[in-house]
């Protein structure tokens, strides 16, 4: 090896070095802290050092280009530091300018049951980043839940105002005492999705169960002289009841669910046509028209609106193709290369 | 996590404790000369560790690869196997080391981590983690072995219990030459697994970080030894060394410190 050679390798092992500490760096600083740390002007100079020596490296090293897994090795980390750099922010600012390609790096659609969007918001979903070329209407969402392993029976969680903590199982007609010369609980009905009816004037409380969830229940305080009330308990929106005497109820209708998957369904909306319907979950994002859209979050209350992540597809397929190069290219070097010349040797005492 | 040994009273761990006695018994008996003996305790070992392996499959109905004590079970059983495959084709013969990596492995199952079953959160559930996770494990077992191989080129003094057919160096290099790949294939394939669920194939997480970190001293390790060869052998296994605390690092710190939170915090 000459003197040029040497000395590429060993800026190679510098260079290798570097990315060593940095990343040990930016594992302290959390992700997002990493990842400012990595789009950073110094760090970006860093990259450009970098692609200059797989660059250097291909010329001085001959090797490298005839010899094809070597090749596939190197051009492929090549491939995925282009693809990864094309797919920057910076990148980004670049192809708008010089290219006229001007796309949303990131961000985020909210979208409600039944309406389309096409606004792309940040990440506290309100300043607006830009707006797609097409809109997103949000058909349907749904979640899905892991079945309870144990038997549950629905109960109401209690809170007297002496910091007494009892349950009630919420079963019609069933009743507890909050203690002695103090008030008892009835419950008198559940819900599985609680709506106000007006009728006459008059507040009407119905079970609709045809169209959505909304479980409560209704329980009666009774007095000690007497005298009785009618409250609601809710699984959500506070999910908690309180009175004016510090009386706290909350309501478990079932045992504490995992969720199993989300599911969007959307339809993509391109000229007042539409253009693709999927169901969008995780691990199955949608693609379309330059971009990928992934189930982020959802209305945990009412279930009523979507989150979906918007990324831009820029440069992702020149990574991918990076990653085939590699994988292939280390298993050839590493593996194949030895398991042919395996045969060969065994070949050769065969004969 | 570590508050409290978790010792686990149930069949599950009566499985886990009689194949860490085998490893134990195995490596003992091959100390000791038991050559034969100690073969027959490393398949025992091997074989009630399959067992309990496909026992965890059996009650959490997934393919136990998600939390510490699923990784640590499977890794158990992977030692054998690969012992074998290195004695056979790579011609690296290093039983009571094996045996007791063994050990090692299964210990933290039967009495660190606890075992209650988990059910796969939404992200998991992809068919990208049984061979993301599986390569990892792989290679980590394999790269564990070559640190071994390296830190004996080191201490060349200390006798092994059985000699390679190949040196230390060699043995390193070789070990190296077949865990790295299975490395390359983890990381390519994480990162294709997080653009499928998170919407980016680098989230610059602190575990992404830190496996990256192991991946270049690694390809450091052969970038020098394309250059100097043989020549300075003890920088070569310093890299392996390297290399294995790098994983540890990855596989447990990342996982068990509060120091490194991110999105593989599923897998405590």
């Amino acid at each position: 090896m000459n003197k040029l050679g040497r000395n590429i390798i060993w800026l190679a092992l510098t260079a290798i070095g570097l990315l060593m500490i940095f990343s040990v760096t930016g594992a302290f600083w959390g992700a997002e802290g990493a990842k400012q740390f990595f789009n950073s002007i110094p760090l970006k100079i860093y990259w450009c050092i970098l692609v200059f020596l797989f660059v250097i490296g291909f010329v001085e090293f001959p090797r490298l280009i005839r010899q094809p897994p070597s090749f596939l090795v190197h051009s492929g980390c090549l491939f995925v530091l282009i693809g990864a750099m094309l797919g920057s922010d910076t990148g980004h600012q670049l192809a708008k300018r010089f290219l006229w390609i001007d796309k949303i790096p990131e961000g985020f659609l909210v979208i409600y049951k039944g309406q389309s969007e096409n606004r792309v918001v940040a990440e506290d979903f309100e300043h607006i980043l830009g707006r797609l070329p097409f809109s997103i209407k949000l058909n349907d969402f749904r979640i899905e839940y892991y079945e309870s392993d144990k038997e549950f029976v629905p109960q109401l969680d209690i809170e007297t105002s002496d910091g007494k903590h009892l349950q009630l199982a919420a079963k019609i007609g069933e009743e507890i005492s909050l203690g002695l010369g103090q008030e008892k609980l009835k419950v008198v009905r559940t819900f599985t999705n609680f709506k106000i009816r007006i009728e006459n004037g008059e507040k009407i409380a119905t079970d609709e169960k045809s169209s959505g969830e909304n479980p409560a229940a209704e329980v009666e305080i009774i007095s000690p002289d007497g005298t009785t009330a009618t409250c609601y308990v809710f699984e959500r929106f506070g999910g908690h009841f309180q009175n004016t005497d510090g009386l706290q109820i909350s309501y478990a209708p079932c045992p504490p669910r995992m969720i199993r998957d989300y599911f969007s369904d959307v339809t993509v909306i391109n000229d007042g046509k539409n253009a693709v319907s999927k169901t969008i979950e995780v691990n199955h994002p949608l693609q379309y028209g330059g971009y990928h859209f992934y189930q982020y979050s959802y209305d945990s209350e009412a279930g009523e609106y979507t989150v979906l992540s918007v990324t831009s597809d820029s440069g992702l397929y020149i990574v991918y193709g990076g990653y085939w190069m590699l994988g292939l290219g280390v298993l050839w070097q590493f593996w194949f290369k030895s398991i042919a010349g395996y045969i060969k040797s065994k070949r050769k005492i065969d004969v | 996590m570590f508050d409290a040994m978790a010792i686990k009273y149930t069949f599950q761990g009566l499985l886990i404790y009689i194949a860490i006695v085998a490893y134990l018994s195995a490596f003992f008996a091959t100390l000791l000369g038991g050559k034969k003996t100690g073969q027959i305790f490393f398949i025992t070992g091997f074989a009630v560790s399959v067992i309990a392996f496909c026992y965890r499959w059996y009650d959490v109905r997934h393919v136990p690869f998600q939390n510490m004590f699923e990784v640590f079970l499977s890794m158990g059983m992977m030692v054998w196997p690969l012992s074998i495959f290195c004695r056979r084709v790579l011609k690296i013969s290093d039983d009571a080391a094996d045996m007791m990596i063994g050990v090692i492995l299964l210990f933290p199952t039967g009495f660190i981590f606890h075992a209650e079953p988990q059910k796969l959160p939404p992200a998991l559930q992809s068919w990208l983690f049984i061979p993301h996770v599986a390569v990892y494990l792989l290679s980590y077992v394999i790269m564990a072995k070559a640190a071994v191989q390296a830190f004996r080129q080191l201490k060349c003094n200390i006798a092994g219990i059985s000699e390679n057919i190949v040196g230390y160096e060699e043995g390193t290099y070789r070990l190296t030459c077949f865990g790295f790949p299975l490395l390359t294939l983890g990381l390519i394939l994480g990162s294709w697994w997080g653009q499928l669920a998170w919407g980016d194939y680098w989230g610059w997480d602190p575990k992404e970080l830190w496996s990256l970190v192991s991946w270049l001293i690694y390809v450091g390790y052969f970038h020098f030894r394309y250059m100097f060869g043989k020549k300075h052998a003890r920088i070569n296994s310093a890299f392996a060394i390297l290399g294995i605390a790098a994983i540890l690092i990855t596989l447990l710190w990342v996982n068990l410190s509060n120091i490194f939170l991110g999105l593989h915090s599923y897998a405590t």
